[in-house]
């Protein structure tokens, strides 16, 4: 097999993996709810890293909810969003870094694209957790693209609905409140939303922390400034 | 003969600092023994001595802005440990919501605060560690985002006390003149740079990606025991939460009793030191609080005390009567002498105050300036515009400053996009400043 896969793969006597091990990561995420992961996410947000536990948790399962009714609402069966695509050979794998795709939004003019190397090395990881079955290439692009559209429709009033689901208090003064936004929540919605819209069994934000898994594994950002939180928006 | 020397070894500096060769600070000391040397400046004497002089006077000769950097560095480090920057940047983004404009806007106004307590990277850092991936999340570029930080802490620079006596010191004006004209600068300052946002905003559109990065801790998992010093001071957020509203205040402590009750700029930072500790620290905590930053703080200062020892022995050396004498026909040869002429040739200088180069007022600009005053080339107070303009430049788009560095790699882009996305705007603003000097000093 040539394809490369990330280091720490499946140990070779078959034994269990050492704790802390690459291996054992991809277990825990197997292991994990899909509301934990979310939550995991959302504390690594900047603006989040104090939050209490329980909060976050219930965030969490606000915005996936909001997700899958989102896709549900859709009825129809997945087809590729009605917006320009473009697929870019390279780009997607960068030190510390790997970009599936991204929504650019300009005026009336918007678009995807999605990073092919991006998607291999997905796909490597899904193998690596033994996920393949779940997650083959063309899975991860189509749940790229659906996640980019869960994007572009939570441009509009969809994101004020989601905000009012989340109902957190920014500003309280006597019978006053302010609602404010949720840094993150609507990642957590776009990711259920792929899932749901694209009939996938294991959720994106397990495929996303068994990358930043896979990262960590391979060793600091090389050309980063050193460690830095992860945040939904240039996270998952 | 002399003037080509002294004019050589400046060069010669600035090749050592642009190449990276020696650090600013060594660069500049060894700049002002050759100065004084070529200058004709005795080793040893008490009058215009290398080491009377150069090294034993010129020093402490801004020791007033050491002392200031260092309580602006306790104060900047007390708004981080005690989440005062953090809360602020928050409410921005929950307010801010899903306009990433507005977010912006918000973190925009965030960082000219900390710009106006502390400079450099540690104010950079209290606006952005939370505001540029929160910017990011909610649909900024990465470039918009590092600029945004960039140019919201340098527009606060005009109002930074730290910076009037340093400026005061530096080109021997009084804190009143300096103060004067940066009041002045601010509003250009303020105006470019919501210009930058929203234009670049507009242009760049919004961003919602798929994408991973290493995490800041490795290992993940549940929670550990934090042992570092970032580590534990972000245990001591969580357990407090959020800064009470009315610390949020704390900002705009100092700059109110400098401004308003014309406080002195030592007294005035130390007032936002108490007020943040009184406000935003349990009782039992306070003095271990306390003690705690200030020791942390002499961290952060080390690095622009060590560079402003070096820029009082540059400015001492060159002031040596030599130096002035040698270098005073040169520099009134090259001077634009017409107030109009003085914008344009220097507006078209602007690039030379990125990379270290010989108008970076934190550099050998500073011996530029101690040239035009002693050799009677402008008033003071016009070199002062003239620097105070280039400042606006070197402090958002100079790829070699720590802020510039900190922020664009905390984005994940170069420093050098920083510098081709906020130029422009920088440039433009730095032709305001000029004009301002004009309208004030020069007509």
């Amino acid at each position: 097999m040539s394809a490369r896969t990330p280091a720490g793969g499946p140990a070779a006597d078959g034994g269990p993996p050492p704790e802390g091990s690459l291996r054992a990561h991809y277990a825990r995420i197997a292991a994990s709810s899909e509301e934990e992961l979310a939550a995991d996410l959302l504390a690594l947000t900047a603006t989040h890293g104090d939050r209490d536990r329980d909060r976050l948790r219930d965030w969490a399962a606000t915005a996936l909810e909001f997700g899958r009714e989102m896709a549900d609402s859709r009825g129809d069966a997945w087809s590729p969003p009605d917006i320009e695509i473009t697929e870019k050979e390279r780009g997607g794998v960068r030190p510390g870094e790997i970009l599936l795709a991204e929504y650019l939004h300009r005026g009336a003019r918007s678009r995807v694209v999605v990073y092919d190397d991006a998607l291999t090395f997905a796909g490597r990881v899904a193998r690596a957790a033994g996920w393949s079955d779940d997650y083959s290439r063309a899975t991860v692009r189509e749940a790229a693209l659906a996640h980019e559209e869960a994007h572009r429709m939570l441009h509009g009033e969809l994101g004020r609905s989601l905000r009012r689901r989340l109902d957190h208090t920014a500003l309280r003064i006597g019978p006053l409140r302010v609602r404010g936004h949720v840094v993150g929540a609507d990642e957590i919605t776009a990711h259920s939303y792929a899932r749901h819209r694209c009939s996938l069994r294991r959720s994106p934000i397990a495929l996303t922390a068994a990358i930043a898994a896979a990262l960590t594994h391979r060793g600091p950002d090389r050309q980063g400034p050193g460690p830095r939180a992860t945040t939904p928006g240039v996270h998952p | 003969m002399t003037a080509f020397g002294i004019l050589l070894a400046m060069a010669v500096g600035v090749g050592l600092m642009l190449t990276r060769r020696l650090p600013t600070a060594f660069a500049l000391v060894l700049l002002s023994v050759a100065i004084a040397l070529i200058a004709g400046a005795p080793l040893t004497g008490e009058e215009g001595s290398v080491f009377g002089t150069v090294l034993q006077e010129g020093a402490p000769r801004l020791s007033a802005t050491m002392i200031a950097i260092l309580l602006g560095s306790w104060l900047g480090t007390l708004m981080s440990e005690t989440g005062i920057a953090t809360t602020l940047v928050r409410k921005i983004v929950e307010f801010g919501g899903e306009r990433p404009s507005v977010v912006a806007v918000g973190v925009f106004v965030i960082a000219i605060l900390c710009g106006s307590i502390t400079g450099s990277a540690p104010a950079a850092m209290l606006a952005g560690v939370v505001g540029i991936p929160a910017m990011i999340a909610v649909g900024v570029t990465p470039t918009v985002a590092a600029g945004t930080v960039l140019v919201g802490i340098t527009a606060g620079v005009p109002l930074e006390l730290i910076n009037w006596q340093f400026l005061s010191d530096a080109i021997g004006v009084p804190v009143s003149t300096v103060q004067y004209f940066q009041l002045r600068l601010f509003p250009i300052a303020l105006v470019g740079g919501l210009a930058y946002i929203l234009i670049e905003m507009r242009r760049k559109g919004a961003r919602h990606t798929w994408a991973v990065r290493v995490p800041a801790s490795a290992g993940g998992g549940g929670p550990e025991r934090p042992t570092s010093r970032r580590g534990r001071a972000a245990e001591r957020r969580r357990r407090r939460g959020d800064a009470p509203w009315y610390a949020l205040v704390t900002p705009l402590v100092p700059i109110v009793l400098a401004l308003g009750f014309e406080i002195p700029i030592i007294p005035s930072l130390l007032a936002g030191v108490v007020y943040a500790l009184f406000t935003a620290v349990p009782w039992r905590e306070m003095t271990s609080t306390a003690l705690r930053t200030l020791y942390q703080a002499f961290d952060i200062a080390a690095p622009p005390i060590v560079l402003f020892i070096a820029i009082g022995m540059l400015l001492a050396a060159v002031g040596l009567p030599g130096a002035v004498t040698a270098l005073s026909p040169i520099v009134t040869a090259i001077s634009p002498s017409s107030p109009w002429l003085f914008v344009l040739v220097f507006a078209l200088m602007v690039p030379l105050s990125l990379y270290r180069g010989p108008m970076n007022i934190f550099g050998l600009g500073a011996g530029v300036a101690g040239v035009l005053i002693s050799g009677n080339i402008y008033p003071a107070a016009a070199v002062l515009g003239l620097m105070a303009s280039y400042g606006q430049v070197l402090g958002v788009s100079d790829p070699t400053s720590t802020q510039t560095v900190w922020a664009s790699q905390y984005a994940g882009i170069r420093p050098e996009r920083s510098m081709v996305s906020t130029l422009p705007y920088t440039w433009v603003i730095a032709i305001g400043g000029l004009v301002l000097t004009v309208f004030l000093y020069l007509l």
